[in-house]
């Protein structure tokens, strides 16, 4: 074989760099992720309103003022967490010039500020309604003290004091879940870019 | 004449199945940055898919590809020498094979790879086009198609090239 035809047949067999994903499947991508987390803090809001209308019915139908002040407390909570929750939820848009890469990078920081916000920040946005959620669960103690009557039965108690373990077990294992799912994407992102 | 999306969708499927791994040689031989050789390679697959829409099989497909895969990455390599002001030298003054960047990492074959390479980019537009052509097997009839330059032009180009890819084997037969 003639040394050309040795260095054509070499070129045309050489081992090509790995591939990154095709352009449309990361444009994908980094639009799902963007749609998942745009749902993801719909549903935080869609909560929130329901917590304030709850909070509202509750309030409004409670015979006892330290519930109806526990709840409005708790309403006053659920706003604010509401206006939290605005504040991070602020996307940023897809990034004009669209290649993998910056698509990639769009991803990637999409991914590690909505994990850093789930780890740091979620359970201070969770906060808020805390305070009024314990005067709820107290006001039957509250109002027996006050009354001088007796303590009230502890299956009446407990129902808020459950509530308030639900909200915090199931916000803080979700977050976490959210979190670890979010690392993974990191990793994913990290190992296309090293290649 | 426009053709409708799917047809052009399609041919452009067909030719990117075809000439995949070329036009990623192709962007290889025109790139070293492994970051700038991904953008460019996907510049040349949406030029390509662009151009589909206007091609009335004029030349043949593989033609078509490679002319419009260098066109593209011509484009690239001006630009990026503008920014980095790369000095670039002709094939004609290329006395033997550049040494790669990592000699101690290469053997056999995969050196002699790594040597092409590091004088490919070496190497003005025009000559790069057609040592680039000329690697995947074009005849010279169908790189003056690609190029634009005359038969005589590529046969001597091509006469250079062949020498040059020699000249180790030349070397090692005195030594």
């Amino acid at each position: 074989m003639s040394p050309e035809e040795q260095a054509r047949q070499s070129w045309q067999s050489s081992a090509l760099p790995p591939q990154l994903p095709s352009l449309q499947q990361v444009k994908r991508q980094a639009a799902m992720v963007h749609r998942r987390i745009r749902g993801w803090y719909s549903l935080q809001y869609f909560a929130v309103a329901i917590g304030v209308v709850l909070a509202v019915i509750i309030a409004y139908a409670s015979p006892s003022p330290v519930e109806r002040f526990g709840q409005i407390a708790m309403l006053i909570g659920f706003l604010v967490s509401g206006w939290l929750l605005q504040r991070q939820s602020s996307l940023q848009p897809l990034p004009e010039t669209e290649t993998v890469q910056s698509l990639l990078e769009y991803q990637r920081r999409l991914l590690s500020r909505q994990r850093a916000f789930l780890l740091k920040k979620m359970m201070w946005i969770m906060m808020p309604a805390l305070p009024g959620c314990l005067i709820w669960s107290g006001a039957p103690f509250i109002t027996a003290l006050v009354a001088g009557s007796g303590w009230p039965r502890l299956q009446e108690a407990f129902l808020p004091i459950w509530f308030i373990l639900c909200f915090l077990v199931v916000g803080y294992w979700r977050t976490r879940s959210l979190a670890r799912r979010m690392q993974r994407g990191i990793d994913e992102i990290d190992r296309l870019q090293a290649e | 004449m426009n053709r409708g999306p799917s047809s052009q969708d399609d041919q452009y499927r067909d030719a990117a199945n075809a000439f995949g791994p070329a036009i990623a040689r192709l962007a290889r031989g025109y790139e070293a940055d492994a970051e700038l050789r991904r953008d460019l390679e996907q510049e040349i697959h949406a030029a390509l898919w662009r151009s589909f829409a206007y091609f009335e099989k004029q030349c043949s497909l593989r033609s078509w590809v490679y002319r419009i895969a260098h066109n593209v990455a011509v484009t690239h390599i001006q630009r990026s020498r503008r920014v980095r002001g790369e000095g670039l030298q002709t094939l004609e003054a290329t006395e033997e094979l550049a040494a790669p960047d990592n000699p101690e990492a290469e053997t056999g074959e995969a050196q002699l790879v790594a040597r092409l390479l590091a004088t490919i980019h070496r190497l003005a537009p025009a000559d790069r086009q057609v040592m680039l052509l000329y690697l995947e097997d074009l005849t010279a009839a169908e790189i003056g198609e690609v190029t634009g330059l005359s038969a005589t032009a590529v046969s001597s180009r091509i006469h250079r090239l062949k020498a040059l890819l020699a000249k180790p084997y030349s070397d090692k037969e005195i030594g």
